[in-house]
């Protein structure tokens, strides 16, 4: 029955023979058991163990179990199956562990979780800091600027720098302790340090966070982490077995938590088991100094100063402002050396007394005495501007003095005036005209006591030089011994002087077309008659022509004549010939007035 | 050296301070200090020239209204229950005491100490009250903090109790 209802229900096919036999296994028709061991012979009783195996949980289990393992690492190989179809069973799984015994799974997370929790803390604080670097910044105080000077060439945040200048720290002493029992586990101490029996401290400070548990409502997981008393504070980092505690002084930096934190890790990580059995035997943790070393620090103000970058910025706006002071302080200094070299300058000129002098701000003021003659010094670049008040004085310094007399005598450019010591020295080259005003000018008053003018060539005018010449020619007087027509050998030089001076005469005034005229009078004493006084006193005038012209003497135009003493002169001073000369232009009249003053004393008029 | 917390528990005045600087320091003070949380001391024993630190935790006596917390004990490797039984409470309290330690933090070494055993004259010890203690089935000791009667042995038996677990 079993069988034909397997036949109508299943589908006809190859395991249609199988399924069968083992339906029919349990049931009571021993034809088909027995065609069945027909069949199958020995494998029958093999498949029976099998059937068995698979009906058995217990059996199946076991033998599943012997291959689970390895079934879901090639299933996962080909697909996430597992993991979706495992993935509510794990939820459930941690779920009942962390309701059951959260403890187990918080310890095993330890070791991930700390730094996990630390980054997280981390990434907070940044934040934190952040509105606090906001607040701070609002507030002002002469410390706070300087901070802000800090961070501002550091290029930190303000409150990184607030943070940097009040961590100065220094860890005395650092306790591991076994969590249960309170028992140190290991210490360390810096070398100067008086400390207590760290046995007792960290049983105390066990205790003293028992007792804090014990006396204030706190939550289970709450754990002490910091004690402080003044400045001392004792930071304790807690772990699932240990506890590191560690005695500072000092403001100390969040990284030293972190300190505390990895080495406690660290500890864990190398000693779980050992804390978990841990029956007060310390022998074995012999990793535990160099674990904890690091926890020994300290930050020194030195430590910050050196971790300072050089302040470049600093630097180069110090340099800058030292420059720019420099520079202005060099200009000021400029200045005023400028002022003063001016000034001073002032006062060595001639004619120029400065009384007062100021240079206040920028405002210059010069006082004093200037004489109108005095001749400013060119000023210099960079002066301020000055206000100049000046009283006029007469000023007896010889510069002065010496442009005094040049604009009194008003000497041409040939000639150059000097005055020292109140000799006038003139040199150069003056016409007469000049030098008879220099002669005629009342330079006394000018200070000018002496003049000298020995280098001074004085040119005289043709006009001035023909008179002279006409002078000195009519000065000539050739005296005569009595009754001798001849002249005497000593009167040679000058009618030799005579001759020279005619003759120049004559040469100049040729090229200027102009006519000289001599006449030549022959004068007698009072002695003997007219008639031979007349002829005497020709002769004698002839003689002289005569010697002229052996002179070169033109004799053009040169006229002798006689003279008869009237009057009982002198007979010494009469016997002489008379020596006149005259330009005809000019002296035409006065020609014409000779000629007819001579014809009327009837003199005879010859010509040679 | 090998390290052990243990812990002194018992009622009010029974003299567990006493003991323990009797023990420590070899001092007695008639003074009565109560000690609030918990008071710590050290001494170092040899037993079986083993040297031990102990590390001695005098926890607060009991009364009827300071219950004494047993977080105190975690991490004890033994512990000592004191009793003065010229005030026969603190035999109950030594009991109940017991109990609750063993509930918190299982069987450890423990040891009795019967203090003021100076005042023996004056002990009321009932039958019950020392049947009760036997059952408990821990060393009794009759010591005496004022005298120092038996406070080494308290101490150096627990410690062995101890390190022989």
């Amino acid at each position: 029955m079993e069988l034909s209802a397997r036949d109508e229900s299943s589908e006809p096919s190859a395991s249609s023979t199988g399924d069968g036999i083992i339906d029919s296994v349990g049931g009571t028709n021993t034809e088909l058991q027995t065609l069945r061991k027909l069949l199958l012979g020995a494998d029958y009783q093999a498949l029976l163990v099998l059937k068995q195996q698979i009906d058995n949980p217990s059996q199946y289990s076991l033998a599943i179990s012997k291959v689970v393992s390895e079934a879901i690492a090639i299933r996962a190989q080909h697909d996430s199956s597992i993991a979706q179809a495992l993935g509510p069973t794990i939820e459930g799984a941690i779920d009942h562990s962390i309701s059951s015994n959260p403890k187990a799974l918080a310890d095993s997370l330890y070791p991930v979780m700390g730094p996990a929790i630390r980054k997280s803390i981390f990434e907070t604080i940044n934040a934190m800091l952040e509105g606090f670097n906001q607040a701070v910044e609002q507030s002002l105080s002469p410390k706070s600027i300087g901070w802000r000077v800090d961070a501002w060439r550091s290029g930190k945040t303000y409150s990184e720098i607030v943070f940097l200048k009040t961590l100065v720290y220094r860890v005395e002493q650092v306790f591991l302790i076994h969590r249960d029992t309170g028992l140190v586990l290991h210490h360390l101490e810096s070398t100067d340090i008086i400390s207590k029996d760290p046995d007792l401290v960290s049983a105390m400070l066990t205790a003293i966070q028992d007792f804090i548990a014990d006396s204030f409502q706190t939550s289970g997981e709450d754990q002490l982490s910091i004690l402080q008393l003044g400045d001392l504070r004792i930071l304790i980092e807690q772990g699932p077995s240990a506890v590191v505690a560690a005695a500072v002084r000092g403001n100390v930096t969040p990284d030293y938590r972190l300190r505390l934190s990895e080495a406690l890790e660290q500890c864990h990580q190398y000693y779980t088991q050992e804390f978990q059995s841990y029956e007060g035997d310390n022998a074995v943790f012999v990793k535990l100094p160099e674990l904890l070393k690091p926890c020994l620090s300290s930050l020194k103000h030195e430590d910050i100063e050196s971790k300072k970058k050089i302040p470049w910025i600093a630097l180069l706006a110090i340099l800058l402002v030292t420059v720019l002071l420099g520079g202005w302080w060099y200009q000021d200094v400029q200045r005023e050396s400028r002022w003063q070299e001016w000034v001073q300058a002032l006062n060595q000129t001639p004619g120029v007394v400065i009384t007062n002098s100021e240079l206040n701000n920028g405002k210059a003021v010069i006082q004093g005495l200037k004489d109108p003659f005095a001749s400013m010094p060119s000023a210099h670049l960079g002066l301020p501007i000055i206000d100049y008040q000046w009283s006029t004085f007469y000023s007896t310094d010889d510069s002065i003095q010496e442009q005094r007399v040049k604009r009194l005598l008003m000497p041409s450019e040939k000639v150059e005036i000097r005055l020292r010591d109140g000799e006038l020295q003139v040199t150069g080259t003056a016409d007469f005209d000049w030098y008879q005003k220099l002669s005629a000018s009342p330079l006394a008053l000018l200070g000018v006591h002496k003049i000298s003018t020995d280098s001074l060539v004085v040119e005289e005018s043709n006009q001035i030089l023909l008179d002279r010449y006409l002078s000195d020619v009519a000065s000539v007087s050739v005296a005569f011994d009595i009754g001798q027509s001849e002249f005497d050998a000593q009167q040679t030089p000058k009618l030799f002087y005579l001759a020279t001076r005619v003759r120049q005469l004559q040469d100049s005034l040729i090229a200027e077309r102009q006519v000289f005229n001599i006449r030549i009078t022959g004068s007698t004493d009072s002695r003997g008659s007219d008639e031979e006084n007349r002829t005497l006193g020709l002769a004698r005038a002839k003689n002289v022509a005569r010697y002229l012209s052996a002179q070169g003497v033109t004799l053009t135009n040169l006229v002798t004549d006689f003279h008869l003493s009237q009057e009982q002169k002198s007979d010494d001073q009469s016997r002489r010939i008379i020596v006149e000369a005259w330009v005809e232009n000019a002296t035409l009249d006065a020609i014409n007035r000779k000629l007819s003053e001579s014809a009327d004393r009837n003199s005879s008029e010859e010509k040679l | 050296m090998i390290q052990k917390k243990i812990c002194l528990l018992g009622g009010f005045s029974v003299g567990k301070t006493s003991l323990i600087k009797r023990y420590v320091s070899s001092i007695f003070d008639e003074k009565y200090l109560t000690t609030v949380g918990v008071k710590i001391d050290k001494k170092v024993v040899d037993i079986d020239d083993k040297k031990v630190n102990l590390l001695i935790w005098d926890l607060a006596g009991e009364d009827d209204f300071c219950r004494l917390q047993m977080s105190y004990l975690r991490g004890a490797s033994g512990y000592i229950l004191v009793a003065d039984p010229t005030r026969p409470h603190t035999l109950d309290k030594l009991l109940c005491l017991h109990k609750r330690a063993q509930k918190s933090i299982g069987n450890i070494p423990a040891i009795i100490a019967l203090n003021k055993y100076d005042r023996i004259d004056e002990w009321i010890l009932s039958d019950e009250h020392q049947t009760e203690l036997s059952n408990l089935e821990q060393p009794i000791i009759k010591t005496s903090a004022k005298t120092g009667d038996e406070v080494q042995t308290l101490f150096v038996n627990l410690a062995g109790q101890m390190l022989s677990n």
